[in-house]
């Protein structure tokens, strides 16, 4: 139970920051990762399987 | 950070050293392979070249830098010295000898045998003792890393073990089992072919042993740049860790997955069956989640940060960040690279996809850009971080080391973007001059000058970080520098299971993994021997 | 979302973790179909051979190399790859049809692609590499040597010449080459 008058500047700041966080890197870590899908899917399709098959 | 600094330096410094090298003969080989002349060009300067190119940024400056890296964490983490130091000035001497002794094989003309070591040619002897007593100097390195943290547990019972240390012992740890696969080929195959023992070499077993260290390893040279991102990155952007069981949890994951994946570097070969280039390629599929994993985590531990600074919204967070602090830039930089180098990687590691890039320049793209730009940034971050205490100097401005991270970012890109793009029009690797008069390699031409040009920005990058670094000696000493300092996880950890904070458990899935995976690949090919090739001498 | 609590940011990242399994168990489900349904896998077939007495094997001597139809009808391309050139330099294949390539070296590890396709192999002495396939488009592709094999590794090429079904014409033996044009 931390005593609210010691509470510093930076913990505040951090309280602050973890109300919001992870949104952000959800956004940016999911934005990523979903066009990396993406871009493997389109030269899967694309560029791979028209080459022709091999076995 | 005393007895260790010195230690720590001088590794360091072989580290550099060899890369400066390196950069220099990257760059001539690559005007070698383009349509412009180049001086001294013939077959055999381009793989002496390509040789000595190889072994100096895949097995010197990553072996000598995780070594420095490794006392600097060893020794600020647990905030005690480092054992055996007088065993770690042992390993230092005896690898940089063997460095100094494979190179006069490799310049001398008697080692182009490349990095991968293609039996049945086979290079002078020297040769591999010099790369042997490099690898016998870094597992004196990993004694030391695992000793450093059995003691620090026995003088702090229960304690978690500090990240930066935990991770620093997982990859030293992983070194041990990484190079059970090339020393047994050493030792068995290659060493006595090149000593004139034998006559014959069983070409795919040696491919296969060869290939158990050949995927272990690049984790063994990302590892470092993970602690950064984990340990230093949230700490340089004034923010907290998200998670710091996220980040054990990530270090165990590349410690058992990262070994029993290694016949994806044959799935073209004709030595092993679907059977087991599929489990092995369900199993490099896993090690792409550690990574997955961490580019949440940083991201999140960098949105504190952000935040923290007063960003608001989805994104701008990114903006708030110090992007002045090379620490903070070099993980961003870091991050977008890893966004193509490990796109290309999920594409090399897709079985049957892997016909599509096999040998083309599309995997020396690959390579260059997840290694040479996501991990080596990182290296070049770490060095200016800690290079401060290692000195007792401030750099005067963070300008110029900001300037070199971005000239090599860019000059990685330039260099390695047409490279995939021509891997996939079917150009192939390990040429010391293309034929510009055919149509078809004459579309190459242009795309290979582009290549070029982001080589010599990358040379320019690897001498400003030299020089950057050497500026810290030259100065005259002034005000001390902060000491360096971890990142703290969002929130406090005092207790982690105990599976996170050793070893045990993951050593034995490691073996259960390995005989799974490599069990009969190995057992098949001592047991039916397949008929073997005569050597092929390379030099003297 | 929210992070104030150790528990919230484990039950978070356990989240994410789920999600990216469900991302790499699509990528699997992909190569899966690629491999069972379209047929793109890599070379299976293990078959060994001796690199010292490849001349004198029935089926890689000298006069056996290139393409032939078997009394089967299979249609066989047998290459051999040696420091620095292969046997023969040019084979021809017919578009539209199965056809198989058979590689082995006496010497050193070679390795091939041809241009344009997904046909690609390591030739590791030891062993016999094989490769079914059938060429959609016509032409003379490039098929380079493409695994570093010593000094002369640069110069390392061939041709694969793949003609319309209808102008492949094997003679009495089964035979087709590329000097027959």
């Amino acid at each position: 139970m931390v005593d609210r008058v010691h509470i510093s500047d930076e913990e505040r700041a951090l309280a602050e920051a973890l109300r919001e966080a992870p949104r952000g890197a959800l956004a940016l870590a999911g934005a990523a990762v979903g066009l990396l899908l993406l871009a493997w899917f389109l030269i899967f399709f694309f560029v791979f399987l028209p080459r022709g098959t091999v076995t | 950070m005393n007895s260790a600094r010195r230690l720590a330096l001088a590794n360091f410094w072989v580290a550099f050293a060899a890369f400066g090298i390196a950069a220099v003969l990257g760059v001539w080989q690559m005007w070698a392979r383009s349509p412009w002349q180049a001086p001294l060009h013939t077959p055999s300067n381009y793989f002496l070249s390509v040789t000595a190119h190889g072994v100096s940024m895949a097995y010197v400056l990553s072996t000598f830098f995780i070594m420095g890296f490794g006392y600097v964490v060893a020794e600020t983490a647990l905030k005690r010295p480092v054992p055996g130091i007088r065993w770690g000035w042992i390993a230092f001497w005896m690898a940089t000898a063997g460095v100094l002794i494979a190179d006069l094989a490799i310049f001398s003309g008697n080692a182009s045998v490349l990095y991968t070591f293609y039996p049945p040619m086979t290079a002078s002897v020297w040769f591999y003792i010099g790369l042997v007593l490099v690898v016998a100097g870094s597992w004196i390195w990993c004694v030391q890393m695992l000793v450093a943290m059995a003691q620090w547990k026995r003088a702090n019972p229960g304690q978690p073990v500090p990240l930066a240390m935990f991770a620093t012992v997982a990859n030293a740890v992983l070194w041990l089992w990484t190079t059970v696969g090339v020393a047994a080929e050493l030792l068995f195959q290659i060493i006595p072919m090149a000593l004139g023992l034998v006559e014959t070499i069983d070409v795919g077993l040696s491919r296969t042993l060869f290939s158990w260290t050949l995927h272990a390893i690049v984790y063994f040279w990302l590892i470092p740049a993970y602690i950064a991102f984990y340990t230093m990155a949230p700490q340089a952007a004034g923010g907290r860790l998200f998670s710091d069981t996220m980040g054990r949890l990530s270090f165990v994951l590349f410690l058992i997955y990262s070994l029993p994946v290694g016949l994806h570097h044959l799935f073209m070969d004709p030595e092993h069956a679907a059977g087991f280039k599929f489990l092995q390629s369900f199993l490099t599929i896993l090690v792409t989640v550690p990574t997955l994993l961490t580019v949440f985590t940083i991201s999140a531990s960098m949105e504190i940060a952000g935040r923290m600074r007063g960003g608001k919204g989805w994104f701008g967070w990114i903006r708030a960040l110090p992007w002045e602090r090379p620490m903070v830039l070099a993980t961003g930089l870091s991050f977008f690279m890893l966004w193509f180098g490990g796109g290309g990687g999920l594409i090399n590691m897709s079985y049957g996809m892997n016909a599509m890039v096999h040998n083309t320049s599309w995997v020396t793209a690959h390579f260059h850009l997840i290694y040479g730009g996501t991990v080596v940034l990182m290296y070049f971050a770490i060095a200016y971080e800690v290079w401060p205490a290692l000195t007792g100097r401030r750099f005067a401005s963070n300008k110029p080391l900001r300037q070199q991270l971005w000239w090599w970012t860019i000059g990685m890109m330039v260099m390695t973007l047409p490279w995939h793009y021509l891997g996939l029009e079917g150009q192939w690797r390990r040429v010391a001059q293309f034929d510009y008069s055919d149509p078809h390699i004459a579309e190459w031409g242009p795309w290979v000058l582009v290549s070029l040009a982001g080589g010599v920005l990358l040379l320019l990058s690897a001498l400003r970080f030299i020089v950057n670094l050497l500026s810290l000696h030259w100065r005259a000493p002034g005000e001390a520098p902060p000491p360096l300092e971890f990142a703290r996880p969002a929130h406090e950890v005092t207790q982690v299971p105990a599976v996170l904070n050793g070893f045990s458990l993951w050593n034995l899935l490691v073996l259960i993994l390995m005989a799974a995976a490599y069990g009969f690949p190995i057992g098949h090919a001592l047991v039916e021997r397949a008929p073997a090739a005569i050597v092929h001498r390379m030099g003297g | 979302m929210a992070a104030r609590t150790e528990q919230d940011v484990v039950r978070i990242e356990t989240r994410w973790a789920l999600a990216m399994c469900g991302v790499v168990l699509v990528i699997l489900a992909a190569i899966l179909y690629a491999s069972l349904r379209i047929h793109v896998n890599p070379p299976s077939n293990v078959e060994l051979i001796d690199p010292k007495t490849l001349h004198l094997s029935d089926e890689f001597t000298e006069a056996n190399l290139g393409t032939r139809v078997g009394p089967d009808g299979a249609i066989v391309a047998r290459i051999v790859a040696t420091q620095f050139e292969f046997v023969p330099r040019c084979v021809v294949l017919p578009a539209g049809r199965r056809v198989t390539l058979r590689f082995a070296s006496p010497d050193v590890i070679h390795g091939i692609l041809v241009s344009g396709t997904n046909v690609n192999t390591m030739v590791v002495p030891g062993y016999v590499s094989q490769v079914h396939t059938e060429f959609q488009k016509t032409g003379d592709l490039l098929m380079p040597c493409h695994e570093y094999c010593g000094l002369g590794h640069s110069q390392m090429l061939a041709t694969v010449r793949v003609v319309p079904a209808d102008r492949f014409k094997p003679d009495a033996d089964g035979r087709v080459s590329c000097e027959q044009r």
